[in-house]
């Protein structure tokens, strides 16, 4: 049965803690996850041919650094994000976060993702606030 | 008669389905309320039994309600295929992929009973290639999302198909 949450939610990207540790200049975060956590959604995206929405990787990014803080996090911007390959079912992502703090209490987040094949499949780099408590 | 036999530059929800690839849960866009050449204006009502909102926990205060980025993102990345679709910009048998974005900002909220309002503008085009920019507003007037740059390449829906096991 699915935990109760805090607040509206998407997917699940991950299925335990994140591996994190300090590094210069913030914190190093990864997660590897298999696409098919999202296959509820690439039922409808799109049929025949399922791909994991881009959008979907954003989340995982915020769910990932959320997670390695401690507490809810929610996106305030997108500086620059590419999406270079599209993600199928049977792929797994790998993900590697340079979490780092930020103007007014916010925290930065670099991020890339690869295929288990190796090949880049996106980099991110967003803007993260603190959800109020609801 | 049907509103947009008067107004040719709507779509309802009919003709946005099929113009979209997308399905739900991922289906986000209900309408076209204007287009013109290379600007659009389209929508989408966000309500309490979407499936985003299965498992809040009870009771729950209105900020946990509020809509997911992620979500709000897709939604007006649809209005951006719908644009492609609309101005001819690519074959029918293609589908616009998102590739890039550049200074996007998130707002206020969006909350169910809003009808959120994304409007897009065509920036450049070429080949396969298209860059945009927008913002999203409820229908108070609320901005929840403004995108400086959003870039899709339009690629043969064929070419997306799983390699086989």
């Amino acid at each position: 049965m699915p935990t109760a949450t805090r607040t509206a939610k998407v997917f699940d990207a991950l299925e335990r803690a994140p591996h994190s540790e300090p590094v210069a200049g913030g914190t190093r975060v990864t997660v590897r996850l298999p696409v098919t956590r999202a296959a509820a959604q690439m039922v409808g995206h799109y049929p025949g041919f399922p791909i994991m929405p881009g959008v979907l990787l954003l989340d995982t990014v915020r769910q990932a650094a959320a997670a390695a803080v401690g507490t809810d996090l929610a996106l305030a911007g997108i500086g620059r994000a590419r999406f270079t390959r599209p993600l199928l079912p049977g792929d797994e992502l790998h993900l590697s976060l340079l979490i780092s703090p930020a103007k007014d209490g916010r925290v930065a987040v670099r991020a890339a993702a690869t295929r288990a094949d190796g090949l880049a499949a996106a980099q991110l780099s967003v803007t993260l606030q603190e959800v109020a408590d609801a | 008669m049907p509103d947009h036999l008067d107004h040719p530059d709507r779509l309802d929800h009919s003709q946005v389905r099929a113009r979209l690839r997308q399905r739900p849960p991922m289906l986000l866009l209900d309408t076209v309320r204007s287009h013109q050449g290379g600007t659009l204006v389209a929508t989408k009502a966000i309500t309490g039994g979407e499936d985003c909102y299965r498992d809040l926990a009870d009771p729950a205060g209105i900020d946990a309600f509020a809509y997911p980025q992620a979500l709000l993102l897709e939604s007006f990345g649809q209005a951006v295929s719908l644009l492609w679709s609309l101005a001819q910009l690519g074959p029918a048998d293609e589908v616009p992929l998102m590739v890039g974005l550049r200074d996007l900002a998130y707002g206020a909220p969006a909350l169910p009973g809003d009808v959120l309002e994304h409007h897009v503008t065509l920036r450049h085009h070429s080949g396969q290639v298209g860059e945009f920019t927008g913002h999203t507003e409820t229908g108070d007037g609320r901005t929840v999302l403004t995108v400086e740059s959003i870039m899709v390449v339009s690629r043969p829906a064929a070419s997306l198909l799983s390699p086989a096991p």
